[in-house]
């Protein structure tokens, strides 16, 4: 299946804690992608903001690149969204 | 219908909370002594053995039990109250007289504990869909859905730290609960933050601890002292992995479990006296009395905020102050079942008057499993 990078903010906790990884506080979050499925990600590019994501908002894809072989798929809030 | 067994024996470990000094084996084998002591039985009388956590060989080896049924079903925490319906089953079947159902746990301590579920193996489900992302832990997995249940209910963080408030105050009652202390609406609300929106006292803390119980047929427990008989029971699973929820509102496995409980046991929710409601964190509650059927989607928060699940209230739940309160060994069912067994032998520490109907209900994972079992202290209605 391709899918468009296009999704919505379902639900989400903002970790104080750290991982490993991923420094705290992240947004540990489950979106439903425009397809269908819904997955588990990280909402990134909201320093600040993150207690106040509106469930719902629309999302695009960010690819963070862990390694040679791996990217994650992580998701941002989409231009226009609060 | 007819309970078909019941509860001769019901014990916890013999000490709560930290046990610096005994192995998690020790500790199973603590309560199971503890139980056969209550029901008046010897480990030579057990012929079922049901373990989770453990295995069920290892126990009924250690203990000397040589069985004829054994049941190891292992999904979390709400696996001892399978190991009931299942006992429920193997008694009427004949395949088995005397059942011991143990748990013991040094979740705390770790003192020869079974390995802890993080970080998941790379390969499972968890470790390829799950952990990458900082999924690590339950306090910031099994809080996911909440938000969302919160936003489609209007209701606001005070919903969570309501649950603490109420539970605390059973707390209170309890010599061995672990937090007693009394906390507002705003102390729960400023406190530490784990994984907002959730603070420190909306996550249950990690201890040691154990319990056993021992189930014979309904017709044999009328000779034994405060039986206590099971009229109905329950169990399902919906999602493995939290971020499959199907809906993040409510439990599928929680709806399944209960309405077959309470169909067996061919009660009303007005016909139930005392909850307990497995609650590793404050939402928990909420999902389960309005899954259960007692409060209307969206309606839960109202009605403990209104008090009337806590002293002196219409529908007493979790009456030990809970897993958030009273303790959390990493897997709690055993724990509530024990409470709702005290509850209807007129044993409990915070005895509420009165309490013929019980219902317990457990879960497993994080909403990936249920089980609901309705304890009452006569074998028919």
């Amino acid at each position: 299946m391709q899918a468009s990078g296009h999704a919505t903010l379902l639900s989400y906790v903002v970790s104080a804690r750290p991982a490993p990884g991923i420094e705290a506080p992240y947004v540990l979050a489950v979106v439903r992608l425009e397809e269908g499925p819904q997955m588990m990600t990280n909402i990134v590019n909201c320093e600040g903001r993150e207690r106040s994501l509106a469930i719902d908002s629309p999302l695009r894809v960010v690819f963070q690149v862990q390694n040679e072989e791996i990217s994650l798929p992580l998701f941002e809030l989409a231009e226009g969204a609060d | 219908m007819s309970a078909r067994i019941g509860v001769v024996g019901a014990a916890e470990s013999t000490n709560m909370g930290v046990i610096p000094n005994v192995s998690q084996l020790g500790i199973a084998a603590d309560a199971a002594l503890n139980a056969l002591a209550d029901a008046g039985l010897g480990l030579r009388d057990i012929d079922g053995i049901a373990v989770a956590g453990e295995s069920a060989v290892t126990l009924a080896d250690y203990l000397g039990i040589v069985p004829a049924w054994l049941d190891g079903t292992g999904v979390g925490g709400c696996s001892f109250l399978m190991h009931v319906r299942h006992a429920c089953a193997a008694i009427a079947a004949g395949l088995c007289k005397t059942v011991l159902v143990v748990h013991g746990e040094s979740g705390k301590s770790r003192i020869a504990a079974t390995g802890l579920p993080w970080p998941p193996p790379p390969g499972s489900l968890q470790g390829q869909f799950e952990a990458p992302f900082g999924a690590i832990s339950s306090p910031t997995m099994f809080t996911l859905p909440v938000l969302r249940y919160l936003h489609e209910h209007g209701l606001e963080r005070e919903a969570l730290a309501h649950v603490v408030v109420a539970q605390r105050k059973w707390a209170q009652l309890n010599p061995r609960a672990l937090y007693k202390e009394q906390l507002t609406v705003q102390d729960v609300l400023s406190a530490r933050e784990i994984a907002w929106p959730f603070t420190l006292p909306m996550c249950c803390p990690l201890t040691d601890g154990g319990g056993a119980l021992v189930l014979v047929s309904a017709d044999r427990a009328r000779d034994f002292q405060r039986p206590v008989y099971v009229l109905g029971t329950g169990e399902s699973s919906e999602a493995a992995l939290i971020s499959q929820m199907p809906d993040l509102k409510t439990s599928g496995a929680f709806r399944r479990s209960s309405s077959r409980a309470f169909a067996e046991a061919g009660i009303q929710v007005a016909d139930v006296d005392h909850v307990m409601i497995y609650d590793a964190f404050a939402h928990l509650p909420l999902y389960g009395l309005e899954d259960l059927g007692f409060c209307a989607p969206g309606e839960a928060a109202h009605f403990i905020a209104e008090g009337h699940t806590s002293p002196g209230g219409r529908l007493p739940v979790n009456t030990n102050g809970g897993g958030l309160s009273y303790m959390h060994s990493g897997m709690y069912g055993m724990y509530a079942m024990q409470e709702s067994i005290r509850q209807i032998r007129g044993c409990a520490p915070a005895q509420v008057d009165g309490v013929k109907i019980s219902v317990c209900h457990g879960v497993g994972g994080m909403f990936s499993a249920a089980s609901t079992l309705v304890f009452s202290v006569e074998p028919d209605l």
